[in-house]
């Protein structure tokens, strides 16, 4: 019996080693750690999958092609620290993008530290991720996410009574606790509600119209939350300002709540009708490709690869680490959202963008 | 108590009354297949989903207005059902310890289920319009699609209970959930009662599905957060009793929404979740359980 | 589990992280064997107590909790074993929810109890940092720096080791009384208190074994996932340990333990398939359920043979060895009364069972107790033995009160009873059904059952002796091993008769023994109990075969509509006019017994 399990287990063991099994040699190889099988991770992929495209018909980085190799989290640590360590060990990747929430990008920085490898991470906010050399963000800081806002309120509406409802996660409890922080007295009612599980918004839209805001600012992770969220503020009756905070107002929500999304306001970093070279580029190829305006994980994800691209360019060489996170460090980036450069391993461009949603079919028209 | 603080909670008990016989048409496909077959159907959520699925398909393929496509998304789902049951249950449930590898096989047929969706059609979610429209009755409001749910959810309970009491179809469900040994004695054919059991609790689900799609959005995982709900309310009910089902899970709602007036979602849910505990330390075969 | 065998699996847990330098594969061996020891623990509830749990991740929630939460004053490596405490806490507490709930109700208030658990976790933001999670980075394992490992292959080796440490340790649990406790509450748990076992108690405690080791799982999770963050309490994770154990094989340890390594293994090696990689491995699950019920075990035709163990092998039984095993022969009674019933009676509702009867049981006296069906015989067995509560009356054992107390103490006090049907527990063999009654005799502790001490073995070999000598006396010696379920339904009744004598009564109910034997099988019986009675024991003995009844007891009392209608020497009883019409059929038909 003993003799048995120590067969299988020598077995299983080869089965493992095999299983990373010997890829394109001259490629150069990105990892993508992301919860691909749900919407947010998909899009992201899809965003990363263009760029990879995009780059290898323009010849590849110094002649090798890009090869994304994605692995999926869902979410969880434990799967994205064994999917990081196969990408170091048996994939012989040393770039990763993705973490999409804050304990899955910690954790993947660790591994990522541990084996010296270079990671930009998105959409994931956590503050601690510029802590760590090797980790970039290319998502808002915080601090922008709350600016967003400010910014409005003081341009359009000083006086605002203002309710929040945000996701009970980490990056709704982030961004809400913020935003308590900034607006004082001026926020009237803050709500968390659950992630996933929860799928009527009356209550807290009812709780909600007590206090007569005149602007609500959402925050989510899960598009459809947001979308029945918006929809059970406009059907309770409440009809002030809905504001989806920085990376909520997406195509995606528009197709979902349409009428309802009717003159909401966001800002954000970026947004698919900026007029520069690269944005248009990109746009257009999505379009193309999948038949629909891209939201901003597929902004990120393209970006994200387009960035770890470049840097090799400038560092000479896929496998000198320092010398590509140094790239990135130093360096500008020409991209979607404008000229970009790393602040404290923390991605800064000119700031926040105001939308306005003026028509239904989805049109989104940046100010 | 003020006009106004009675005026809110009369609106968060309709709220939640809505919220709560949504649930309620979930829970009861769960309860009648415990109730004949003393077994959880962990694979209910996904046919729940399933429901709303083709729901979807008949809107935006058959172009079938919102009514019609209930039948549709009941059908599918029974069907659903009944090859679940055949494949997943009917093999495992007789043997010794049958009741826990149905367990197993029911969570591996839904998740074959959810893995075949999101790799069909992927994770995206989908808009899903119900009735359009809000009714308002004095200072309360309620949409015409939770208005709708609630006469549907009612209509589909009278609809069961009668059919549980007064025909003859009734007689043999609950003679078998009774002794089902003697059952076979007298001649019925269990069989065929369990096989017709699962596909109206799957068609239930499925219907259940198809009206709770348009609230939010159809997602692949509309399900499993309902599965989850559903099964605190079948227990702390009493598994097997119809009626306490409905009324549980009609209280659930309503507790749930009125305590989200001074606490959040997340302590409501919670509170309520302590409660059910509670109930059920106290009686141990839920609230309205056969011993 | 045999020492030799442990050593074997301590070398391996050593060997193993020397086969490979990948990161990866360590990494996903180490989640192997993290999954393993929680499939173990989950098994103790499933498969060894028969309950299942949906709410299992609780306690890996708790372990990983407390070991994050500490190890930044403590250093990781310290709270692991620290970790215990909140398991054996929480344990005790579903324990103690499981003598309340069965089934399906218990299973999902463990779904909300995690689900609880999970919500606190995400909301007491202070303590746990809610959803951003606690990050761990643990210290280098100890031990490593001595043998030149990296952190990975340190971290690989402890937990196997922990792990083979736990089997260990569960294996002796499981062979010994502690085991066949938990097996008898699972099959039988009526019978079981008839034997003295606790059941409620056994259940507490198993939990809290469960919980124990869970919890330790938890500890051992953190440095695979990095990031402590509520979902650890998640209903995946919970599922992930019942699938374990069903998959696996839920009638042995090694079962579980493969399953849980499989789980952490085969969605790796999938992850190469892409995007039905999940559904492949669901497949797999319903595929292995539907045609191995036994599990992955049976489909590796693994399943544990009933071999007989050499110290098992029928031994002539002496004398000695027989005086020492059964209650002692006592001088026939000077008539002291063991038990008194005075003025008992039941009621269910509207209808009286049994109706204001008293009744004296003399030391050493066999008291036959006949009546027609209906007559509340066996209600007023379940009422003595404590089985049933009491409406009105008082019942005294040897001048103490037992109403009210649970079976198993009225067992401990020395009033054993028998039962008609489910008499014995079907798939256990004859020895282990044995065995399960002697639980009360020269009891071993935890601890020594749990390391296998020298004072442990000497205690079962007492046992085992005890066994034998039991089997001697009512003929068995010859059926050691074959399964209960396999025996001759004759055999079967002695077999139960057999196990009350291992809990030393002094007063014995047998409720109708004789009860479908035929004349060979009911003869037998008699010579039995008839060797029983020259002992001393104290019988009362329900039955309707009165041509063995009347042989050999001493007193007759008749049950007629819940009232005693009669009571004294059988003769007496036999012409006694009321006694015959009641039972007989009426005077005027003659004798038609």
């Amino acid at each position: 019996m003993k003799t048995f399990i120590k067969k299988t287990l020598a077995a299983t063991v080869a089965a493992l080693a095999l299983s990373g099994a010997a890829q394109a040699q001259d490629a150069l190889k990105i990892g993508l750690v992301a919860p691909i099988k749900t919407i947010g991770g998909e899009e992201f992929q899809r965003g990363a999958d263009l760029a990879a495209e995009m780059i290898n018909e323009a010849g590849g980085v110094g002649g090798s092609p890009i090869e994304l190799i994605a692995y999926d989290d869902g979410y969880e640590p434990a799967q994205a620290v064994s999917a990081g360590r196969r990408l170091f060990s048996e994939d012989g990747v040393k770039l990763i993008v993705g973490g999409y929430n804050s304990a899955v990008a910690v954790a993947l920085l660790q591994v990522v530290q541990q084996n010296q490898g270079v990671m930009i991470a998105a959409p994931a906010i956590h503050p601690d991720i510029t802590k760590y050399e090797r980790g970039f963000r290319t998502n808002f800081t915080l601090a922008q996410n709350v600016l967003a806002l400010r910014q409005f309120v003081d341009a359009v509406d000083p006086e605002a009574r203002i309710a929040i409802i945000a996701e009970n996660g980490d990056y709704g409890r982030l961004v809400s606790g913020l935003l308590e922080k900034e607006f004082g007295d001026q926020v009237v009612e803050s709500d968390l509600y659950e992630i996933m599980a929860q799928t009527d918004f009356s209550s807290i839209a009812t709780r909600i119209k007590e206090q007569n805001p005149t602007l609500v600012a959402g925050v989510w992770g899960a598009t459809e939350q947001g979308a029945a969220m918006m929809r059970a503020i406009r059907e309770a009756g409440i009809d002030a300002t809905l504001f989806p905070m920085p990376g909520n107002l997406t195509p995606q929500l528009i197709g979902l709540a349409s009428d309802t999304m009717e003159g909401a306001y966001s800002a954000d970093i970026w947004d698919a009708s900026l007029q520069n070279d690269a944005n248009v580029a990109f746009v257009e190829a999505f379009k193309a490709k999948f038949g629909e305006t891209p939201g901003k994980l597929s902004f990120l994800g393209y970006e994200a690869v387009d960035l770890m691209a470049h840097a090799v360019t400038v560092a000479g060489s896929a496998d000198d680490t320092d010398a590509i996170a140094a790239a990135l460090r130093d360096g500008e980036f020409e991209t979607p959202r404008g000229t970009l450069d790393f602040v404290d391993n923390q991605a800064t461009a000119n700031g926040n963008r105001l939308v306005e949603v003026v028509n239904v079919n989805g049109t989104i028209q940046a100010r | 108590m003020q006009w106004k603080i009675r005026m809110l909670l009369a609106q968060q008990i309709v709220n939640g009354l809505s919220i709560g016989l949504n649930y309620a048409l979930i829970a009861l496909g769960l309860t009648l297949v415990f109730g004949v077959l003393h077994v959880i159907n962990f694979g209910h959520g996904q046919v729940v989903m399933i429901g709303a699925l083709a729901a979807l398909y008949a809107a935006e393929l058959l172009n079938l207005p919102y009514v019609l496509t209930l039948p549709v998304a009941a059908a599918a789902a029974g069907l659903l059902g009944v090859v679940l049951h055949l494949a997943a249950v009917r093999p495992v449930v007789r043997r010794r310890d049958g009741h826990q590898d149905v367990l197993l096989t029911t969570f591996a047929a839904g998740l074959l289920i959810h893995e075949a969706v999101l790799a069909s059609r992927g994770p995206a979610p989908a808009r899903f319009d119900g009735i359009p429209g809000v009714l308002h009755v004095g200072p309360l409001m309620l949409t015409n699609q939770r208005l709708f749910i609630i006469i549907v959810a009612g209509l589909t309970l009278l609809a069961l209970l009668y059919l549980i009491r007064m025909t003859r179809f009734g007689n043999e469900l609950r003679a078998l959930a009774e002794n089902e040994f003697a059952a076979r004695a007298v001649g019925i054919d269990t069989g065929k009662v369990i096989l017709v059991t699962f596909a109206m609790s799957a068609a239930i689900g499925g219907l259940g599905g198809a009206l709770l799609a348009p609230l939010s959005a159809f997602s692949p995982n509309i399900g499993q957060g309902a599965l989850m709900t559903a099964f605190v309310i079948v227990v702390a009910a009493g598994l097997g009793s119809v009626w306490g089902t409905v009324a549980f899970a009609a209280l659930y709602g309503i507790l749930e929404s009125v305590l989200s007036l001074t606490f959040d979602q997340g302590m409501a849910s919670a509170t309520v979740s302590g409660l059910m505990l509670l109930i059920l330390i106290a009686r141990p075969n839920g609230l309205f359980g056969k011993a | 589990m045999r020492l030799l065998v442990l050593a074997a699996g301590l070398a391996a847990a050593a060997l193993i992280p020397t086969l490979t330098g990948s990161a990866y594969i360590l990494d996903v061996l180490a989640y192997g064997g993290v999954l393993a020891l929680f499939a173990l623990s989950v098994a103790i509830v499933v498969g060894q107590i028969g309950f299942i749990t949906f709410g299992h991740a609780a306690f890996l929630g708790l372990g990983a909790y407390t070991s994050a939460i500490l190890a930044p004053t403590l250093g990781y490596w310290v709270t692991v074993p620290l970790a215990l405490l909140p398991g054996v806490v929480f344990g005790i507490a579903f324990g103690a929810l499981s003598a309340r709930l069965n089934g399906a109700y218990f299973a999902i208030a463990t779904l909300v109890i995690a689900g609880l658990l999970e919500y606190f976790a995400a909301n007491l933001v202070g303590l746990t940092n809610g959803p951003m999670g606690l990050l761990a980075m643990p210290e280098s394992a100890p031990g490593t720096g001595l043998v030149g490992w990296n952190d990975a292959q340190g971290y690989l080796f402890w937990v196997l080791a922990v792990l083979v440490l736990a089997w260990a340790g569960l294996a002796n649990l499981v062979a010994g009384p502690m085991g066949r406790r938990w097996h008898a509450t699972r099959d039988d748990p009526n019978l079981a208190e008839s034997l003295g076992v606790p059941t409620r108690w056994v259940r507490m405690r198993a939990m809290a074994v469960s919980g124990a080791l869970a919890s330790l799982a938890g500890a051992l999770l953190v440095p695979k996932i990095i990031v402590v963050s509520p979902t650890v309490f998640g209903i995946d994770n919970s599922a992930i340990g019942v699938l374990a154990v069903i998959f696996g094989g839920r009638a042995t340890l090694a079962g579980p333990v493969i399953g849980g390594a499989l789980f952490a293994i085969l969605p790796e090696m999938f992850r190469g398939i892409g995007e039905l990689n999940t559904a492949l491995f669901a497949l797999i699950l319903l595929a292995t359920v539907v045609v191995f019920p036994g599990g992955l075990m049976s489909v590796l035709d693994l399943l544990p043979r009933r071999k007989p163990k050499a110290e098992d092998a029928p031994e002539p039984v002496s004398d000695q060895d027989m005086a020492q095993a059964l209650p002692e022969k006592k001088d026939r009674p000077d008539c002291a009364p063991i038990l008194t019933i005075e003025g008992v009676s039941r009621q269910f509702g509207g209808l009286t069972a049994v109706d204001n009867v008293d009744l004296t049981v003399a030391e050493g006296e066999i008291l036959g107790l006949i009546g027609p069906n209906g007559a509340g015989k066996t209600t007023f067995f379940t009422m003595l033995s404590g089985f049933q509560t009491v409406s009105a009356g008082s019942i005294h054992l040897r001048g103490e009160d037992i109403i009210g107390l649970a079976p198993h103490k009225i067992a401990a006090k020395g009033l054993v009873r028998t039962f008609q049907h489910s008499a014995v527990f079907p798939r256990l063999s004859v020895v282990e059904n044995m065995l399960c009654a002697t639980n009360m005799q020269h009891p071993s502790g935890f601890w020594a059952t749990l390391l296998k001490t020298p004072r442990y073995r000497r205690e079962e070999a007492e046992r085992r002796r005890i066994v034998r000598a039991g089997l001697a006396e009512v003929g068995l010696s010859h059926r050691a091993h074959d399964a209960a379920v396999d025996l001759p339904y004759g055999e079967q009744k002695l077999l139960g008769v057999g196990m009350a004598l291992m809990v030393r009564p002094d007063l014995l109910l047998l409720d109708e023994p004789a009860a479908g034997l035929n004349m060979v099988e009911a003869n037998r019986l008699r010579d039995v109990l008839a060797d029983l009675r020259d002992r001393g024991m104290t019988i009362l003995i329900v039955d309707h075969n009165l041509t063995m009844l009347m042989s050999f007891v001493d007193r007759i009392a008749v049950l007629h509509h819940g009232r005693k209608i009669g009571d004294g020497a059988p003769a007496e009883i036999a012409r006694q006019a009321d006694v015959v019409e009641a039972y007989l059929g009426g005077s005027k038909e003659g004798e038609n017994a």
